[in-house]
């Protein structure tokens, strides 16, 4: 069991998301940007991010690096999109541990939940 | 003669730059194709923004600027769909394929234009000069020795992972962590447009055995291999591509055939020896048997060493029929198109390999199908909804070997033949009568089609053309030893199978001898060999037939060609058969199966109704090459198969 923060501005995306991670025994909260990321992160200190690139007011990449600032050892999945490759390295460089593509395969999603964090 | 800086573009470097355009404007064409259809991702975009850039490189090499320029801006609308910042349309990808025309006419007028360079070719002394690319000679490095070791670390990203440069980058992060990374391709700092699929470094590290293990944690990416590299400077990802070109060299046509015209003098001087060598028998004082003997061995081994040249040589002129078919997609998206049919071209089996002067000699026959199928075979999209079927029509064309035969399929997925309209059509013509209409099976209907001055189009269509119909296909692939059959399946589409010598030159043959002579029967006509008895061998109307499992196949003896005597005590028979006829030959032995260098007949007989050419065995006898055709002309047509 594991304590995972879900970050995307879709509902949709999150609910997916939520409904896969508790089913594999995880305990999920929710942002649905970037700086309410930094905000719950800095409240919850979950043990894993899954961090959105495209999203309104602050975006992953920049929510990443406030996070990675504030805690050096945070451990963020970046969720991404075909052709945000470029953004994608950056958030390597920047301390992402991993990343996924959308769309989601689940068991790619578990895999890279599960390299991470322990069910 | 060398390097003094000015190069001086040589009649190879023309070639060497024309085949490799042609490469690349391909790339774009299916890629193109790739993009109207929906089927595109990054690495097709990359692949197509590649192959502009090289393009691009080498028409600026070349000094066209123009051409260059053209392609600058291709490149340039590539990245920006790669980059996301438009999207693919129709427009655009018509504005694409225009794009393509245009630069193919570019590339024409180049292979024509006489260039300054061109008008005085530069000798050609060396022979490897033309295995390698002018200006391509890349300065070797020095390397500062090093006391560590050195390993060349290939690792290769699966092919569904969407972003290559991530995990590129992660394998880097993680390998140097264990050693120094001394360089990399793709390089570290210009990976945020790298798509590829692998990479190379050269990691300067104690142990080789840990970097596997450095990459146990990462997805998408494994190690492909690890070298340590030799003490000679190697640029990393350059060792695999210098492999390969040791193993081939491009090789002109023209040579080859000169090559090929050169053995064939070749054959007639050993031809003429091997008679001489049969004139000295008798006569001849005795000392000189010793010498006639050496001789005639040596004439014999001549024999097969210029026999085994020739069927080497043949092989070298076998290219994979993929240099044949990769026109058919465009083509065939064209001309739905223009008659408002979403057609898709698949292709199967390109590598399938074929002797070069066959594949010109398809070209023409394969388009004129491939546009019957698309004006006739494919529905219309409202039919084909109608039909239930997808509004996009598939063609397949497929190739495979079998025999000593290339087979083509050109499968379609359209309504199949209308065998009422067939008919009606070629009562019409007068083609038929109608007594014969009544008892026609339905492969007598479809062979129809390629009767001469048949034509299933309500009208002549601007597409399927004028005054060339399906028997001048037939006729062409009858010019090559081919066949063409037509299956269809009503409301399920239509099939024309080509049966095609894989090489005119070169057969494979069951050699029989009927009296003195030696005929070659080319395998792919064979059925069958009938040791012949009482039992098996009846008359009818004073003619003899072979009764084979109930039915009864008309006997010929092979020796009628040259309108020798009826051999009747001899103990074979082979069936031969092409389509739906076959006709037994009498003979009076089997000598075996053999690949046979098919000679034209000028060269010892003219031309002799019944023969399509000789050989010349091992041996050193000459044998004939029987015309099954001629055979079976007159020849009834088998029962049907049902009959047994």
């Amino acid at each position: 069991m594991a304590r995972i923060l879900v970050v995307d501005d879709a509902m949709f995306m999150r609910s997916r998301l939520r409904g896969l991670l508790e089913g594999a025994g995880h305990v999920v909260t929710e942002a649905p940007n970037g700086r309410e990321a930094v905000e719950r992160f800095g409240e919850e200190q979950p043990d894993l991010v899954l961090m959105d690139v495209t999203m309104p007011e602050m975006d992953g990449l920049e929510a990443l690096k406030r996070i990675r600032a504030a805690e050096p050892t945070a451990r963020v999945i970046m969720c991404s999109a075909l052709g945000q490759q470029s953004i994608v390295l950056e958030a390597i460089k920047a301390g992402a541990k991993d990343f996924i593509v959308k769309p989601f395969r689940p068991e790619k999603v578990l895999e890279a939940v599960g390299r991470q964090v322990s069910p | 003669m060398a390097s003094d800086g000015g190069w001086t573009l040589t009649d190879d470097d023309r070639q060497i730059f024309l085949v490799e355009a042609e490469e690349m404007v391909q790339v774009l064409e299916e890629g193109a194709l790739e993009l109207e259809r929906g089927g595109y991702g990054p690495e097709l975009l990359q692949a197509m923004f590649r192959a502009a850039h090289t393009l691009k490189g080498n028409s600026g090499m070349i000094g066209e600027d123009g051409m260059a320029g053209y392609l600058h801006n291709m490149e340039a609308l590539f990245d920006d769909l790669r980059g996301e910042r438009i999207a693919v349309t129709p427009a655009l990808v018509q504005q694409v394929l225009s794009g393509i025309d245009a630069l193919r006419e570019m590339l024409a007028q180049f292979a024509q234009g006489a260039s300054p360079s061109a008008v005085q070719p530069m000798p050609r002394e060396d022979p490897a000069a033309a295995a390698s690319p002018g200006g391509d000679v890349m300065p070797a490095h020095v390397q500062e020795p090093s006391a560590q070791r050195r390993f060349v670390v290939t690792l290769a990203v699966d092919a569904e992972c969407a972003m290559p440069a991530v995990r590129v980058f992660q394998a880097y992060q993680e390998l140097s962590r264990l050693g120094r990374i001394e360089g990399a391709d793709p390089q570290q700092d210009s990976l945020s447009n790298f798509q590829g699929r692998s990479a190379t470094l050269v990691l300067s590290v104690e142990r080789a055995d840990e970097v596997e293990g450095a990459l146990a944690g990462l997805e998408e990416i494994h190690l492909e291999s690890v070298k340590e590299q030799a003490a000679a400077p190697a640029s990393p990802g350059g060792d695999g591509e210098r492999e390969a070109a040791t193993q081939t060299v491009r090789v002109r046509v023209d040579v080859l055939d000169k090559l090929m015209n050169l053995v064939g003098e070749l054959v007639l001087d050993r031809t003429r020896i091997s008679d001489l060598v049969a004139g000295l028998d008798g006569g001849k004082p005795h000392e000189e048997d010793e010498r006639q003997a050496e001789l005639a061995r040596a004439s014999l081994h001549l024999g097969r060493v210029t026999l085994d040249l020739q069927e080497t040589i043949m092989k070298a002129r076998m290219l994979p029929i993929e240099q044949l078919f990769r026109r058919f997609p465009r083509l065939v998206r064209d001309l739905g198109a223009r008659s408002g049919k979403h057609v898709h071209l698949e292709l199967y089996g390109q590598d399938t390999e074929l002797d070069r002067m066959i594949m010109d000699e398809l070209g023409d026959p394969l388009t004129h199908i491939l546009r019957n199928a698309v004006d006739h075979g494919i529905e219309c999209p409202e039919l084909r909804m109608l039909a239930g079927k997808p509004e996009e029509g598939r063609i397949a064309l497929r190739a495979a070997t079998e025999e000593g035969y290339v087979i083509i399929d050109v499968v379609d997925d359209g309504a199949g033949i209308d065998q009422e309209a067939v008919k009606r059509t070629a009562l019409a013509r007068g083609i038929l009568t109608p007594e014969q209409a009544e008892r026609l099976t339905q492969r007598e209907v479809e062979d129809l089609l390629f009767a001469p001055g048949f034509s299933t189009a309500e009208e002549v269509t601007e597409i399927s053309g004028r005054g060339v119909g399906l028997d001048a296909v037939r006729a062409s692939l009858e010019r090559l030893s081919g066949t063409i059959e037509v299956l269809s399946e009503p409301g399920r589409g239509t099939t024309f199978r080509l049966r095609i010598p894989l090489t005119l030159a070169i057969l494979r043959a069951l050699l029989v001898r009927t009296g003195d002579e030696v005929y070659a029967l080319p395998i792919g006509a064979v059925r069958q060999i009938v040791k012949l008895s009482e039992r098996n061998l009846h008359t009818a109307h004073g003619r003899p037939l072979l009764s084979d499992r109930g039915s009864l196949i008309g006997l010929q003896s092979l020796s009628r060609v040259f309108e020798g005597p009826e051999r009747e005590g001899e103990p074979f028979a082979v069936v031969v058969g092409a389509g739906d006829r076959q006709v037994a030959l009498r003979v009076g032995a089997l000598m075996g199966e053999r690949e046979i260098v098919l000679k034209s007949l000028g060269d010892f007989l003219g031309t002799v109704p019944g023969l399509t050419g000789a050989t010349i065995l091992g041996s050193g006898e000459l044998a004939l090459v029987a015309d099954v055709r001629y055979f079976l002309r007159g020849a009834a047509a088998a029962p049907k198969e049902q009959a047994t």
